[in-house]
């Protein structure tokens, strides 16, 4: 199979979407949280549910200490400093197409759901589980909506150009030491996949894993 | 404006990438003060070692098509026409009848070759 290879000369033109701002907001989410949780924390009781089975009851209770309470809003933030990093990726370590900004619009509403869904555990929390049915229905809203985006930003994106045909291992592993690049188009399916020749990679592999382990470890460790 | 590079060519790839920033400048398509690509970006677009670009980018800086800075990257500059240096005529010649036996060799017929030439003259002023 030929391998070439096509490239723009001119200078990349995208950016973060939305701007700083934008990217910004999904933080800001979490931090007036924070805020709304520190002014009724006196108001809250002495044990917390976190936990609901699927019928809808308490089947994990927690200590009220700060640590207990901001766990949400710690995941929450964790998870979107994650995607926000993983934008950052993308955008300067994947080769331009009009891929990468889908791409990086999706990231981005996925903060935002996940900022917004870590609030709602946080109210489902400090209520006692009254908001739980309302958070529940926001989240699978929120799904819904989150692939209606997708499938609205990827569906007239065209298919990327195959790179590299002898890099590519069991049909989806991409390993190619002389590529700069941290991501690059998958070659089966839409999205980016890493570029495990690239040190980086394995360390953003080993981070993606770990930092969502360990906010659950958290939780899980909680009292 | 793209560049098409082939892995498979037996040209070196930073040759393939000056070559065709060349045309392109040579033809006015790329102005100057225009700001091409970083190194980074081109090598990551293409996937190749950011080095093949950078030696693509030293040559065409070499020749006074392009500047160099750090922060600011490759800009391409106002050349002044250069004079041809003595035998420039007689080498082109030569490349281009061995560009010519190559493409008759691989079977492509002499009108074609003809009509391939003037197009090209005619595309780059």
């Amino acid at each position: 199979m030929s391998d070439i290879r096509e490239a723009s000369v001119e200078p990349a033109n995208d950016r973060l979407p939305g701007g700083v701002l934008l990217q910004l907001a999904p933080f800001l989410v979490l931090a007036a949280a924070g805020v709304w949780l520190a002014a009724i924390w006196d108001q809250l009781p002495a044990q917390m549910p976190v936990h609901w089975n699927w019928r809808g009851d308490a089947d994990r209770i927690v200590t009220r200490t700060p640590l207990n309470g901001a766990l949400p809003l710690m995941l929450g933030g964790s998870l979107c400093l994650m995607m926000m990093g993983m934008q950052l990726g993308i955008r300067h370590g994947a080769p331009r197409a009009t891929m990468r900004t889908s791409t990086l619009k999706v990231l981005l509403a996925g903060e935002f759901f996940v900022a917004f869904v870590c609030c709602g555990v946080l109210a489902s929390m400090v209520t006692g589980g009254r908001l739980l049915a309302p958070v529940l229905a926001g989240c699978f809203a929120g799904v819904a909506a989150m692939l209606g985006v997708t499938w609205m930003l990827v569906r007239n994106v065209p298919r990327a150009a195959q790179r590299n045909p002898a890099a590519w291992h069991a049909g989806f592993i991409y390993i190619d030491r002389n590529d700069p690049a941290i991501f690059v188009p998958k070659r089966l399916g839409v999205g980016y996949t890493f570029n495990f020749g690239n040190p980086l990679a394995l360390v953003l592999t080993a981070a993606t894993f770990a930092i969502p382990l360990l906010a659950v470890l958290l939780a899980l460790t909680a009292r | 404006m793209m560049l098409r590079i082939d892995m498979d060519a037996g040209d070196p790839v930073w040759r393939q990438i000056a070559d065709q920033i060349r045309s392109l400048l040579v033809a006015g398509r790329l102005k100057p003060g225009a700001r091409l690509a970083t190194v980074r970006e081109l090598a990551i677009d293409l996937g190749v070692n950011h080095n093949t670009v950078a030696e693509a980018y030293r040559r065409l800086a070499g020749e006074g098509f392009i500047s160099l800075e750090r922060g600011i990257g490759a800009v391409v500059v106002d050349r002044p026409p250069p004079r041809a240096p003595a035998g420039e005529q007689e080498r082109f010649a030569r490349k281009l009848r061995e560009l010519v036996a190559q493409a008759r060799a691989a079977g492509l017929p002499a009108q074609s070759v003809q009509a391939a030439l003037e197009k090209a003259a005619e595309e780059v002023p």
